[in-house]
């Protein structure tokens, strides 16, 4: 129990309040150390996060793929279009398109129906489907047309497509070309009629193949969608006349990513620079949670955006990353006719104030590309266990892979639940300290309170003995 | 009968006679010692429950004697009843002394704690930061 300076008239209360506030300090400081390890710890792990995703860019920029774009055009879009996937090559090729690849079609005669256009009767048919095997559809009395082109449309396994109006109803294969079929038992041509009967009014139209003519050389295409020598050529109408199509290198893709490639290692300097030249506000420590309470939302954001800034000012490690991926970059990658840079096409370091900025003159990119894009791919691309030899997208790629290895060894990573880099220890030596330090605190404040009271009670017992004695003291004298 | 209440009162003056030992061995506890050391404070503490206990005693002794107080005056009454008087303002005396000792162990606590308190305070240029601060921040918005 406390007694709070009832008997000796002092405000124990406040007093005690007072010395736990100082006594708060040091735990203070180590709370405002524990967050400042926080903040750099999450001001890394920002760093590597961006990193991880130049990386994944710059890793596309080490795949020959990216420097192999053609672009296919067609010289009639009307009746052809063409796109170049990965393995085309560049040359030309003239195409006629002789014959459409078409469905193979079926439609019924006039089915008998009842008065409301309906089966009078239930029964049932086979259809031959995709696998080879009859599929059996039945349908009810009463049924319509409809709800059997609807059964048959839901039917995946028989690649038809059907249609009914009125009492008719139409069958069309999914599929084109000759292998495309529509074939029925006994109960369906009964049912739908025989186009193989004289006079028969069902009518049967067989699929048939699309008949192109390629550099000369007639070809028959199940679809008007197929590939040859990497291009994906999309048939649109039959003609006389030959299309041409060009396949030629896609200069804009390639000088599009090389820009691409340069503008976000610029963003990744520029972020580095800033993070190593943030001014420190030494006067602005993490605040308290009482401190918090003493500021509005709004200053608290204030104070925070200042005490958060330069977290990072002259870190050795990121200085280091940035100077290897500088390294990377600044070397020349010998070839087989000689060595290349990137100033050689038209990339270089900009002046000493832009702090390792790359810029590009798009001309001399694009002239190269267009010219020597073996040489280009080369230089980004090489693959050799010689690092002169190693194409510096390659070599960027190891340093931001170094680059990242030490971040994570120093900050963590937000998906490892237990973190064991030297932040992540240092803040929970922090955590056991503050820990250690508020149960000291805490025992403290206990033993004021002890002291306190103990005197407290002694003097009311006092007192109230010196009443008694006073008493004692009057009834002998009365 | 009268020795009776002679003999109480003689017991009643041996008790006060005890309790004014125990508050003069209590009036001379140092005051920085009482908070100090923790064994001096339970000595301290000891003696006055000891107190409490013979006060209650006394108590009980005051009881019997009014019963038996009808039973007239006799001159050994009268010089015991002088001579606990006098004990008793000896013991006032004792008692203020002894109040005195824990006022000033009271008093020493409490400017301790201060001193403990401003030590601490002159390292705590921070906390008078944050109210600067606030100041530059309204500085900026002017």
């Amino acid at each position: 129990m406390r007694i709070s300076g009832l008997n000796s008239g002092m405000d124990t209360e406040q007093l005690i309040k007072d010395i736990m506030t100082a006594q708060r300090i040091p735990v203070d400081r180590v709370f405002q150390q524990k967050v400042k390890a926080e903040w750099k710890r999450d001001a890394y792990r920002d760093v590597n996060t961006k990193l991880y995703r130049f990386d994944s860019f710059v890793f596309d920029m080490t795949l020959q793929g990216t420097f192999q774009r053609n672009v296919a055009t067609s010289s009639r879009t009307d009746i052809l279009t063409a796109n170049a996937t990965g393995g085309a090559q560049a040359g030309t090729y003239d195409l006629k398109v002789t014959q459409l690849a078409k469905s193979a079609q079926f439609v019924s005669k006039k089915v008998t129906l009842d008065d409301d256009g309906l089966f009078a009767e239930a029964g049932s048919f086979e259809i031959r489907g995709l696998d080879g095997e009859m599929e059996k559809i039945e349908y009810a009395q009463g049924a319509s047309l409809e709800k059997i082109a609807a059964d048959i449309n839901s039917n995946k396994s028989l690649g038809i497509s059907a249609f009914a109006h009125g009492d008719q109803i139409s069958f069309t294969t999914k599929a084109t070309g000759a292998d495309a079929q529509i074939e029925g038992n006994e109960q369906f041509y009964a049912l739908f009629g025989d186009p193989s009967e004289e006079d028969a009014v069902a009518k049967y139209t067989e699929g048939q193949d699309a008949i192109v003519e390629i550099n000369g050389l007639t070809t028959h295409q199940k679809s008007n969608t197929f590939d040859f020598n990497g291009i994906a050529v999309n048939l649109l109408e039959e003609s006389e006349a030959a299309v041409r199509i060009e396949v030629r290198q896609d200069v804009d893709a390639v000088v599009d990513k090389i820009k691409e490639f340069v503008d976000l290692y610029n963003e990744l300097v520029d972020e580095f620079n800033l993070a190593t030249r943030e001014e420190v506000f030494r006067d602005f420590p993490p605040l308290t949670d009482a401190q918090r309470a003493d500021l509005s939302d709004k200053e608290i954001e204030l104070w925070e955006e200042k005490a958060r800034s330069g977290l990072l000012r002259s870190d050795s490690m990121l200085s280091g990353i940035l100077s290897e991926m500088r390294v990377a970059l600044g070397g020349a990658v010998q070839g087989v006719d000689g060595s290349t840079t990137l100033a050689q096409i038209g990339i270089t370091t900009g002046s000493w104030y832009e702090y390792g900025r790359l810029n590009i003159n798009e001309e001399k990119l694009r002239a190269t590309v267009e010219e020597n894009p073996d040489a280009v791919q080369h230089l980004f691309t090489n693959k050799s266990d010689n690092a002169a030899e190693t194409g510096i997208a390659r070599r960027l790629s190891a340093a931001l892979d170094k680059g990242m290895e030490r971040l994570t060894q120093t900050a963590g990573k937000a998906s490892i639940s237990y973190d064991q880099s030297f932040l992540g220890n240092q803040i929970r030596d922090y955590e056991s300290r503050l820990s250690a330090m508020e149960e000291r605190l805490l025992r403290y404040e206990e033993s004021q309170w002890r002291k306190f009271t103990a005197m407290e009670r002694v003097l009311g017992q006092l007192y109230s003995q010196g009443d008694w004695l006073t008493q004692q003291l009057m009834s002998m004298q009365g | 009968m009268v020795k009776v209440l002679i003999d109480l009162y003689q017991r009643k003056l041996d008790l006060f006679r005890q309790l004014g030992k125990l508050s003069a061995s209590m009036a001379e506890f140092a005051p920085d010692q009482l908070i100090a050391d923790d064994e001096v404070g339970e000595d301290f503490f000891k003696l006055l429950d000891e107190r409490t206990v013979i006060i209650g005693q006394i108590d009980e002794l005051t009881k019997q004697i009014q019963s038996h107080e009808e039973e007239g005056a006799v001159q050994e009454v009268e010089m015991l009843k002088c001579a606990l008087q006098e004990e008793m303002i000896k013991l006032q005396g004792h008692n203020e002394a002894v109040e005195t000792v824990v006022k000033r162990s009271l008093e020493q606590l409490r400017e301790e704690t201060r001193k403990l308190q401003s030590g601490k305070q002159s390292n705590r240029a921070y906390i008078g930061r944050v109210r600067s601060a606030e100041g530059s921040f309204i500085d900026k918005r002017r």
